[in-house]
């Protein structure tokens, strides 16, 4: 294992505040204290750790509509990100973006997305900066199974290769594309799709961080040295349905209890740690603790952050105009 | 021909014009009219203004009508001294009409008049009209300014003298990417422009900031200069409308422009958009407003004239002439009061800073008068 | 300055632009061409030769020939915009804009709001619209209404080879995403242009006629139209106002009211499909701020509500021509 003490840490302290965030998020959301729509990412941490603590802060990423567990793996700040769930002035786009438009571009977080397939497309172009400016920098397109069958993705992923980009595309399969299942939705494997275009493609287990961060390590070193483009196939599960207030009945009772109990990515990564004497169970607890602390003052200070107010209507959508 | 009848044709303001329309007729048949009283309005490709009448005497007979658009020379009016029988007009119409041939001479290459000439280093673009005459001319815009601000001198004078205009270094169709400016730098350049196209001796006609540079080039290579005259010249007094100048780098539409461009003129109706379009197609080149603001610091310091060409002037020993508005609202015509005995002072009224544009005739007389003095 | 066409104006822009800043690359389709062949390379320089040239003096790498995949082109150029180069995409024919307007519409134009203010996408979208090619009914369209009404990207329709440098170059430089849109029948038309870079700013109207009688509105190829007809009215002793609008977004509602104003008789000439365009747009406009100064109901010239013919006799039929534009000033004066 190449990771350290101090990264192995990290590693936990994100998964713990994706985890924490969304969690609570789910429980604002229920009692009625949050507007719009959300979606949450609990059960898919250890993709998003996995890849981001690849990255570094001029790297970039684009997101999707599911962005939190991303945008707190890029970096972005936690009260900010939830300041602007609340749809607060002072959020992290200003109140005028919501859940599915988080970015913090000095960050490299280039937006969640609320198009379907509406990332990958983008990060070709953050790609193309890199090679026109040799930076030896990489961008990273996040997408589900349910996006893979939009036509951008497979326009992006032609494209990458065609022009030898620094661009990784990220398909985080949780099984289900809104409430339909993978198996009925995609023709044929999402691994063949990249295989098909050139990319160097791989399966990987989401629930294992471990798997995540060596192989993004491996195709983002790649990438980074001018080696193109790759697709990793992460084989995950979300806890919660597609949306908040989703009940979830096309999955079984079983399925779900599955999801929770074994497929959990925290809890594998706690188990791996502490068996291997990584890592001591009371250090990981604090992590936890830290993390549920950090997120109810984010809502505390969210709930009580100002509102925007009409001066706030026409500004933002033009630099001059 | 009967020689108590005059023609009056349409004018040549600008040496590629070809023709013209009659927009408004001002007076009408029969009235009478005076030289230098406006007679008509006439539109061209680039101006609308209105028309000086060449004579004094009786409008006669208006030949063509408003809204005819007519190549330049042909008949719009015969005028006389006195009433004359319509046979004896229509003969002289006839006349002049079987001698006349319009300039069909391709308009295609409207620019084909402008020469670039390399001085100083700097590529400087001009015009010129040489027909062997025995005196030069050479026409010095002001701040802003371009060689067609004498669109209505350069093509009048051309019948008698040989003619030059030109583009001051980051005006017009001059380089503009400049790195001096003083009139000192302008001086040397304007003596090396004459040098460059074989020319001995030349009257020179400046105005504001360009007749600043005539005053230095006279003051620095008298040999080379015979005559100067000066319309509103810099360099005479302190005061000067220094917002202008700021103003007119920094306008950002035709609006604002406007309101600046207002103040040169004393008759403001003769700004037309076409004319604001021109001034800012010149603001929006890469460079101009940087490079005008260099030369606006040749102009103005701390808000008042830079320059004291008061004493250079009066001790200049050839013959000068100052025309001057006297409504000008850039630089006041009071300033003439510093000039010798020897100068020659023209203060018009009704006139602002532009008096070779609103009072052409004037200007024209003047020019011609000062150079054979 | 010289004489140049529309075509020779847009390319001059992008090579003085790309030899001014090096974070400008052309992006698109046969851009060059000859991509991956043994024969010639820039063997295109765009379908009808725009980009021209531009290939050896910049190379492949800011000259970047794509496959035929225009949500990619697009979300490529956006996202190049957002992380530091200032591209310059092209959509070959507007009406493509089909496969991949979410890129512009939901991605691009949406960016800055989005991101509470925090994103700077300098995108330039090239794209070739209008009719009269015999180009049928998927490479005719105008569809510029459509961009106007997204917040968030501007719209530029230059009518000459003068703006079209001037505003091209403003597109390149405007840290905004700008559609710049270029009518096919206008490639060859020539104007005079001056040779250093220049730039014309967004928004501002240009009046091409001033006159007393009646005031044309127009957009693109319709603004020589309407200099034509206004030449006709002039020698029947009739003045004309004619104002390009250069822009549709922004709009220059001040010279449009103004020009309104002048004369209290309006004629907007609009080349795109009839319901939700500029001139019924225009026409609001007039209504709610001038109805007092207007002397008779405003006219619109636009083709009728049908997709763009092919026969050349009913595509003709179709678009706005001078004889229609005049016949309709006629029921006014």
């Amino acid at each position: 294992m190449q990771l350290n003490r101090e990264e192995l840490l990290k590693a936990y302290q994100g998964m713990c505040m994706i985890r924490e965030f969304d969690d609570a998020v789910h429980y604002e959301f229920a009692a009625d204290a949050m507007p719009g729509f959300v979606h949450l990412y609990v059960g898919e941490e250890a993709s998003a750790m996995g890849i981001c603590m690849n990255l570094n802060q001029k790297d970039t990423i684009a997101s999707t509509h599911r962005g939190h567990g991303h945008c707190i793996a890029k970096g972005c700040d936690v009260t900010d990100m939830m300041k602007e769930l609340y749809g607060k002035k002072d959020g992290i786009c200003g109140g005028k973006g919501g859940s599915m438009h988080i970015a913090d571009l000095s960050k490299g977080m280039l937006g969640a997305n609320g198009i379907v397939g509406g990332g990958p497309p983008i990060v070709l172009g953050a790609a193309l900066t890199y090679k026109t400016k040799k930076t030896n920098n990489v961008s990273v397109g996040f997408f589900g199974d349910g996006a893979s069958n939009q036509g951008s993705i497979s326009e992006s992923m032609n494209m990458a290769s065609v022009l030898k980009l620094p661009a990784i595309f990220v398909c985080e399969d949780n099984g289900y594309a809104e409430s339909t299942a993978r198996e009925y939705a995609v023709g044929g494997k999402i691994l063949d799709r990249g295989k098909a275009f050139g990319l160097d493609s791989h399966e990987v287990d989401g629930d294992n961080f471990f798997e995540v961060y060596e192989t993004a390590k491996h195709v983002i070193e790649n990438a980074r040295n001018g080696k193109g483009p790759a697709l990793l196939h992460i084989k995950t599960s979300k806890v919660y349905g597609h949306f908040e207030g989703d009940a979830i009945s096309y999955r079984t009772k079983e399925e779900n209890e599955r999801i929770k109990n074994d497929e959990d990515p925290l809890k594998i990564f706690k188990m791996k740690v502490t068996e291997a004497g990584l890592l001591e169970l009371d250090q990981l607890e604090k992590i936890e603790n830290e993390a549920k602390a950090k997120i109810k003052n984010a809502i505390d200070e969210s709930k009580k952050a100002e509102f925007p107010t009409s001066k706030d209507l026409l500004t933002d959508v033009y630099i001059k105009y | 021909m009967n020689t108590d009848l005059k023609a009056i044709t349409m004018p040549k303001w600008g040496l590629s014009m070809k023709e013209g329309s009659i927009l408004k007729w001002i007076k009408s048949n029969g009235e009478n009219i005076s030289k230098g009283e406006m007679i008509l309005e006439i539109e061209t490709e680039k101006v609308v203004n209105e028309m000086e009448s060449p004579e004094d005497g009786k409008i006669l007979k208006i030949c063509a009508n408003e809204g005819d658009t007519v190549p330049v020379g042909s008949l719009i009016a015969v005028c006389g001294k006195e009433d004359t029988d319509d046979k004896i007009i229509n003969e002289f119409i006839n006349e002049f009409n079987s001698n006349f041939t319009p300039d069909v001479s391709s308009d295609e290459n409207e620019e084909d008049n402008n020469e670039k000439i390399k001085v100083s280093n700097l590529e400087i673009n001009f015009i010129k009209t040489v027909n062997s005459k025995e005196q030069n001319i050479l026409f010095i815009h002001g701040f802003g300014g371009d060689l067609n601000n004498w669109m209505f001198n350069q093509s009048e004078l051309s019948d008698k003298f040989n003619t030059y205009a030109i583009d001051l270094p980051g005006h017009g169709m001059s380089e503009k990417n400049i790195h001096n400016s003083t009139l000192d730098e302008l001086a040397t350049l304007t003596a090396s422009f004459c040098k460059e196209n074989d020319i001995n001796s030349i009257n020179l006609v400046g105005h504001s900031f360009g007749a600043g540079v005539s005053i230095k080039t006279a003051s620095l290579f008298p040999d080379l200069i015979n005559s100067l005259t000066l319309i509103s010249p810099i360099g005479l007094g302190k005061e000067i409308d220094s917002t202008y100048l700021n103003n007119f780098i920094n306008a950002e539409n035709r609006r604002d422009l406007k309101k600046e461009i207002e103040k040169l003129y004393f008759n403001s109706e003769i700004i037309t958009r076409e004319m604001l379009n021109e001034v800012l197609k010149f603001l929006r080149i890469d460079n101009v407003q940087t490079t005008l603001t260099k030369i606006q610091n040749e102009i103005i310091i701390n808000g008042e004239q830079k320059n004291n060409l008061i004493e250079e002037i009066n001790s200049i020993k050839i013959p000068v002439c100052v025309v001057w508005g006297k409504e000008d609202q850039i630089i006041p015509s009071s300033h003439h009061q510093v000039l010798n005995d020897e100068i020659n002072i023209i203060i018009e009224k009704d006139c602002g800073h532009m008096a070779h544009i609103e009072k052409p005739s004037l200007v024209n007389d003047a020019i011609s008068s000062t150079i054979t003095s | 300055m010289s004489l140049k066409t529309y075509r020779e104006a847009i390319n001059e822009a992008l090579l003085q632009e790309m030899q001014k800043d090096k974070n400008v690359v052309v992006i698109g389709e046969d851009v060059a061409g000859g991509a991956g062949t043994n024969g010639e390379q820039d063997a295109w320089g765009g379908v009808l030769g725009v980009t021209k040239g531009l290939l050896k003096h910049f190379g492949r790498e800011r000259i970047i020939d794509t496959p035929i995949t225009e949500t990619a082109i697009m979300g490529m150029a956006s996202g190049a915009a957002l992380t530091g180069l200032r591209p310059v995409a092209e959509l070959m024919f507007v009406d493509f804009m089909g496969v991949c307007f979410d890129q512009i519409l939901n991605q691009t134009a949406k960016f800055r709001y989005m991101f509470g203010g925090k994103a700077v996408t300098p995108l330039t979208i090239r794209t070739m619209y209008g009719g009269g090619l015999r180009a049928a009914s998927q490479h005719s369209q105008c569809l510029y209404p459509m961009f106007t009404h997204v917040p968030g990207i501007k719209v530029v329709l230059p009518s000459n080879p003068y703006d079209a440098k001037g505003l091209l170059i403003q597109s390149i430089r405007d840290n905004d995403p700008v559609i710049f849109m270029e009518h096919k029948n206008l490639y060859d038309t020539s104007g005079d242009v001056p040779d250093e870079s220049y730039t014309i700013p967004f928004g501002e109207a240009n009046f091409t006629r001033e006159g007393k009688d009646i005031t044309f509105i127009a957009m693109g190829q319709t603004v020589e139209i309407c200099n034509k007809v206004a030449d006709t009215l002039k020698k029947e002793g009739k003045t004309s106002t004619v104002l390009d609008l250069r822009t549709l977004s922004p709009l220059d509602e001040d010279s449009i009211l103004e020009a309104a104003e002048e004369t209290g008789k309006v004629v907007i000439v609009d080349e795109s499909y009839p319901r939700c365009n500029i001139a019924t747009d225009i026409s609001a406009l007039i209504c709610q701020n001038s109805f007092d100064s207007l002397k008779a109901g405003i006219k619109m010239v636009t083709p009728p509500h049908t997709p763009v013919p092919f026969s050349p006799p009913l595509e003709d039929l179709y678009l706005p021509s001078e004889e229609k534009v005049i016949n309709t000033a006629r029921e006014i004066l």
